[in-house]
């Protein structure tokens, strides 16, 4: 009898938190779209020369190309940092998982990325040559390090964000660009230049693009059940 | 009509013989007034000296500065691993050992004019330049600690170049010749308040272009243009919003060899400034050289510097607009750069021995070459 009782409580509690779950996720939607190159010409990668560093050459078999403007063949411009400027309210936890950018090959990987405010950084070296990281933040506090061997360094940073230069001085063809927000929806346009921000809840808002080369963007959504799934941000255009 | 100044040369320099140069007259006959390995020590110095100016050059001009990012130590050694092989921290760590090096030569320099000199204020001359030395050091490594903090890059600029004309100054008060010119009375010429006046304006023209050449160079303004000589395909660059935003798609499409940075209006404003300079400078050195060439065409203590500066000015214009067109290559840039400190220095040589050897007359040149003030005024 003492079985069946506990058997039906756990059922219970189990139905509860389904219930829950699934007003939860009612409640949610995603945003999604994709960010689009509106110029003339697409704009061709330059070559990296990394001949500067001898180390550096050797890591690659192949030519390297820049990657401050991908733009693909459906007119998608990759990496343009997607993020909710404006409309959320409350306080967000701060993600225990560790945000991350590595060196290797002699360059930076992510290219662009996004980062809570107080979430930990991790900037990682696997390169077996010299780097320095060189964070030129504005508002957040600037930092120089070295990284002559690989290993890794953790850092966090107080304030929102957007456009957080990192450069390697050592090797100038390598740069990487931070974005810190107070919320956790944001997204990086893929190499189609599609993104997608999950879970937002229902509302009215003022989604952002950043583009390193092309600049700001900013559109004002409403969110509903469904979610959006057709938000273009247009760059390049005259 | 122009006073042919010459004509009364013999007059005005009572211990020189003929109306030859005062510097050469004096250097032969008064070889031992000066010593002369202390003169032969600071030349060496200056031109080393030039060697570090070009190393610093390199740096900016291959964005290294920060490629040590710690001092005085480099990656916590005095020796990194592997230093050598890595373009931008050879170029950094490269430019602090000689820099060590010429720190180590500039006390030798003290010590050894505190011994041997016996003039107080070549002494003076001497610390200053240690001084100079010391704190250019100093402005230095908190470039590096404060991350290229730009009035502290600027100064690092500026203080390398007036450490250069140190370094020529004491190379040139401590010659036999000078020593000798002491002994020699100044000559006497109307146009010599002109001729200090134009050595003044030229020293201070150079030196504000070469702030506008810091400036530029350390707000990352160099590629600010792309074109010349117009600036956008016009005369003056347009900075407006709209415009800004046109340049910066078009640079996209450049045939440059490396990706050039995003420019806003006050990086081409800075970038415009700097060309502006380069006719300023222009104005003055023709300025200069007129009045030297003019008044003084015989006194090679001045006409020999003064065609090395207009010479250099050409190679610099030539130089200036080959480093925009070539989308600021590391090693043009760098020789623009080393270019612009020996026309500083050599102005400043050139004022120098301007002040030595010429005053304003007070009537008695003037008298005795027979020429009327009028005339020569005219």
């Amino acid at each position: 009898m003492n079985l069946t009782k506990t058997s039906y409580l756990k059922a219970l509690a189990i139905a509860s938190g389904l219930i829950f779950a699934l007003s939860t996720t009612a409640n949610a939607a995603d945003v999604g779209g994709m960010a689009k190159f509106t110029g003339s010409d697409k704009p061709k990668r330059k070559v990296v020369k990394m001949d500067a560093d001898p180390k550096c050459a050797a890591m690659h078999d192949s030519k390297v190309g820049s990657v401050n403007v991908l733009v693909a063949k459906n007119r998608g411009i990759q990496n343009v940092f997607v993020y909710v400027k404006d409309g959320l309210s409350g306080e967000f936890d701060v993600p225990a998982e560790h945000a991350k950018i590595t060196q290797i090959g002699c360059m930076y990987e992510p290219h662009v990325f996004g980062i809570q405010v107080g979430q930990t950084l991790d900037i990682v070296s696997e390169d077996n040559t010299l780097h320095n990281i060189n964070c030129q933040a504005k508002v957040n506090a600037t930092f120089n390090f070295g990284q002559p061997t690989p290993g890794t360094r953790e850092k966090s940073f107080r304030k929102p964000e957007i456009g957080v230069k990192f450069k390697c001085d050592v090797h100038p063809w390598m740069s990487a660009y931070m974005n810190v927000v107070d919320n956790p929806f944001y997204a990086v346009t893929d190499k189609t230049g599609a993104f997608s921000i999950t879970g937002l809840p229902e509302g009215e808002y003022t989604i952002g693009a950043w583009h390193e080369v092309f600049g700001d963007a900013e559109s004002t959504v409403t969110v509903g059940a469904d979610g959006v799934s057709d938000l273009t941000f247009e760059f390049g255009g005259e | 009509m122009p006073l042919n100044l010459n004509d009364s040369l013999p007059q005005s320099l009572p211990e020189s013989s003929s109306a030859e140069s005062p510097s050469k007259s004096s250097a032969r006959s008064d070889s031992d007034a000066s010593p002369t390995a202390l003169h032969r020590y600071a030349i060496v110095l200056a031109c080393c000296t030039l060697l570090l100016v070009v190393a610093g050059g390199n740096v900016t001009s291959k964005d290294a500065g920060l490629s040590v990012p710690d001092w005085p130590l480099s990656y916590g050694r005095f020796m990194p691993e592997g230093w050598f092989h890595i373009d931008n921290v050879r170029a950094e760590h490269g430019h602090r050992m000689i820099a060590g090096a010429i720190g180590l030569m500039t006390a030798g320099l003290l010590i050894w004019t505190l011994m041997r000199e016996k003039r107080r204020w070549v002494k003076i001359m001497a610390a200053v330049t240690a001084g100079a030395v010391i704190v250019q050091a100093v402005v230095g490594g908190m470039s590096v600690l404060l991350s290229r903090y730009l009035p502290m890059t600027v100064v690092h600029a500026l203080l390398g170049q007036t450490f250069f004309c140190l370094t020529i100054l004491m190379a040139l008060f401590t010659s036999p010749s000078w020593s000798a010119s002491a002994r020699i009375a100044q000559l006497e010429a109307p146009a010599a308040g002109r001729l200090r006046l134009a050595c003044i304006v030229l020293v201070a023209a150079i030196f504000l272009q070469l702030l506008m050449g810091a400036l530029m160079r350390h707000t990352d303004s160099g590629t600010a243009i792309v074109d010349f000589p117009l600036a956008y395909g016009r005369v003056i660059p347009a900075l407006d919003e709209a415009s800004i935003k046109k340049i910066n798609m078009d640079r996209l499409y450049l045939d440059s060899p490396q990706v050039l940075p995003n420019v806003t209006a006050s990086m081409i404003l800075i970038h415009y400034l700097h060309r502006l300079g380069a006719l300023m400078v222009l104005a003055a050195v023709g300025w200069m050289h007129m009045v030297v060439m003019r008044n003084f065409p015989k006194l090679t203590a001045l006409t020999i510097p003064a065609m090395i500066v207009a010479s250099l000015l050409i190679l610099q214009i030539m130089l200036g607009i080959w480093t925009v067109l070539s989308f600021n290559q590391p090693w043009v840039t760098t020789a623009h750069v080393a270019t612009g400190a020996l026309i500083l220095g050599c102005s400043v040589f050139l004022s120098a021995q301007a002040f030595r050897y010429v005053r304003p007359a007070a009537g008695g040149v003037t008298a005795a070459a027979g020429v009327d003030p009028e005339e020569s005024a005219a």
